[in-house]
């Protein structure tokens, strides 16, 4: 096997999602193409389905299933198909049959694909990393596609999608997260943020706050999410900033922040904030209850 | 406000060829102002001659992919045609190159036609070139964006029908490009499409296009700008409907003219979907404020650019 997941089990889990949307003609029509696929294994033919798929099926977002959803996970670990378009979800699950014997030939294969892809199939090629076979092979796609300015394509690699935590190194972990913030994405959903936080991320996060401050230009509350754990003399000082601060947004995620600490002067502040403090000691307070305040604001 | 602009308040267009690689975010701007809603991108030569295969798909791709997404940042629905152009048909080994990985890119989401094809100098690797992507079109049941010649523009048109009917393609299905006074007529009596490009210096201006429609009438004709790197109007859809108006043409015609014509011709392709732009009219703020390069962080997402201050 070369999928570090079960492929057989997730094949079979998307194609459960898949008929529940799609009619039964276009699912007959996808299992011709499979069956006349895998008995000639063309790229040809490959290459066109992928292509064709949204001509092939309806076009409407996959209903969401918290059990499926779940299952999906369980096979592979952090794979999310939330908000997906089901021709996104009919060519991840194309892509599953692409041969994998020949590791070379696979690579080749599914780069040739990258390499003509619209925009829709950048985002469902970017979105089936974490299926693909050989995932060590794909870094730098996953590297290349981040340096996209197309949001769509930027955000299917970012977000809900567990492949950057899972093989990224670090320096090209930190661009996505820092990129993540330039481009005002939804950073709470990316997969592995406090995970994979580090102190060099730390401090690019803080210089990058400091642009935007000398600029007068706002700095978003959830920056501080993976700088919390790593606060010290340099940092802290942003932290106090925060605090001043006019918005409630600020002075939340300065605490929030502190919370993930174990740096004496942020333990300190807690304490004197006893408030916020038990906010978030009973979870009525979190990163996340922030960004929806932040979003109805 | 330019003044034309209140003549023609209101109304939407489609330029069904237009080059906006080679054109700047502020003609964005304007075209979007002044009413354009959606656009063709036909795939052409970039002003000099490419020397690899890996070049035309990169330029293929960004047309699917980048410059796409762009016009999406001003609320514009970008749409392509995708084919080998007439002078680098001119390069036979680079072409066939070419030719082998057309049909990647033809049946992608958004392309409506195989563009711009036809003849330049009418080389006899013109015309090869030519019948192979009317084949192309043949088999992906896709319209054909016929571009014209400029010298010897008359024979050559004839030409350029004549071949495709002799690849049994169904003149409803052909765009010829670049009209004039003296091809319009041939054009419409065989039943194909007429496009015509209002142009400056070269090619049709929008006074004689005004003479054209009260002669012609509006069915099958369609008004574009072709602007691209030369001198040239991304405007020019807009202000030929502003002139039209002026001169007493029926906003019934002009509408057909300069929107409903382009969509219907292009439209054979099932990749125009006309509620895909009417009603995103406005563009989406969340994508438009909170992203891309063009518009990032916190720029002001309309751009004053008679104001002094730059922030």
């Amino acid at each position: 096997m070369n999928y570090d997941f079960d492929v057989i089990a997730m094949q079979r889990m998307l194609e459960d999602r898949l008929v529940r949307v799609i009619s039964r003609e276009e699912w007959s029509s996808l299992q011709q193409r499979l069956s006349q696929f895998q008995k000639e294994k063309k790229a040809g033919s490959f290459n066109l389905t992928f292509v064709l798929m949204p001509r092939l099926i309806k076009k409407c977002i996959v209903p969401y299933d918290r059990k499926s959803d779940q299952g999906l996970k369980d096979i592979r670990h952090g794979f999310c198909i939330q908000n997906w378009e089901v021709s996104r979800l009919a060519r991840s699950w194309w892509l599953l049959h692409w041969v994998t014997e020949d590791k070379i030939e696979y690579f080749k294969q599914i780069n040739s694909l990258f390499r003509s892809a619209e925009v829709n199939e950048q985002v469902a090629l970017y979105g089936s990393l974490p299926l693909f076979a050989y995932p060590d092979e794909f870094r730098l796609c996953a590297a290349e596609g981040l340096r996209t300015n197309i949001r769509q394509v930027f955000e299917s690699i970012a977000l809900n999608n567990p492949y950057p935590a899972d093989y990224l190194d670090e320096a090209a972990w930190n661009q996505m997260v820092l990129k993540s913030f330039f481009m005002n994405v939804a950073v709470n959903q990316i997969i592995g943020l406090d995970q994979r936080a580090n102190g060099t991320l730390a401090y690019i996060l803080s210089d990058y706050a400091h642009e935007r401050w000398s600029a007068n230009r706002s700095v978003s509350p959830l920056l501080w999410r993976p700088v919390g754990k790593f606060l010290d003399e340099r940092l802290f000082p942003d932290i106090e900033k925060l605090f001043q601060s006019e918005h409630e947004s600020d002075k939340k995620a300065a605490a929030l922040a502190c919370a993930q600490s174990s740096f004496q002067l942020a333990k300190e502040w807690l304490q004197r904030n006893n408030e916020m403090n038990e906010q978030i000691m009973e979870g009525a307070l979190t990163w996340e209850s922030l960004e929806e305040t932040l979003l109805q604001g | 406000m330019p003044n034309y602009l209140n003549i023609i308040k209101g109304m939407k267009f489609f330029d069904p060829h237009i080059h906006m690689t080679s054109r700047t975010t502020d003609d964005y701007q304007e075209m979007a102002a002044a009413g354009i809603v959606a656009l063709i991108e036909p795939a052409f030569w970039l002003g000099q001659p490419r020397t690899g295969v890996d070049t035309f798909r990169d330029y293929y791709s960004s047309l699917v992919g980048w410059e796409r997404f762009r016009a999406s940042q001003f609320g514009i629905k970008h749409y392509c045609t995708i084919g080998l152009n007439s002078k680098e048909a001119n390069n036979e080994s680079l072409a066939e190159q070419v030719l082998d990985i057309l049909p990647l890119f033809l049946l992608k989401e958004g392309v409506v036609g195989v563009g711009e094809i036809g003849f330049d100098d009418r080389t006899v690797l013109e015309e090869k070139f030519y019948r192979a992507q009317l084949e192309l079109a043949k088999e992906s049941n896709l319209p054909v964006q016929v571009h014209t010649p400029h010298r010897d523009k008359k024979n050559g048109t004839i030409r350029s029908m004549e071949i495709a009917l002799e690849h049994g393609l169904d003149p409803k299905m052909v765009i010829v490009d670049h009209n004039n006074e003296e091809t319009v007529k041939d054009v419409l009596d065989r039943g194909f499409w007429a496009g015509f490009t209002i142009y400056p210096f070269t090619k049709m201006s929008n006074k004689r296009m005004v003479e054209i429609v009260k002669q012609y009438g509006s069915r099958k004709i369609m008004v574009n700008s072709a602007a691209d790197w030369g001198i040239s109007d991304p405007l020019a859809v807009p202000k030929t409907a502003a002139l039209m108006v002026e001169s007493g043409i029926k906003v019934e015609d002009v509408l057909l003219v300069t929107y409903r014509n382009a969509i219907d011709a292009f439209s054979q392709s099932g990749q125009i979907k006309e509620s895909d732009f009417i009603t995103t009219n406005s563009v989406d703020q969340s994508q438009k404020y909170e992203g891309s390069s063009i518009l990032r962080g916190e720029q002001n997402p309309v751009y004053v650019k008679s104001s002094l201050i730059i922030e």
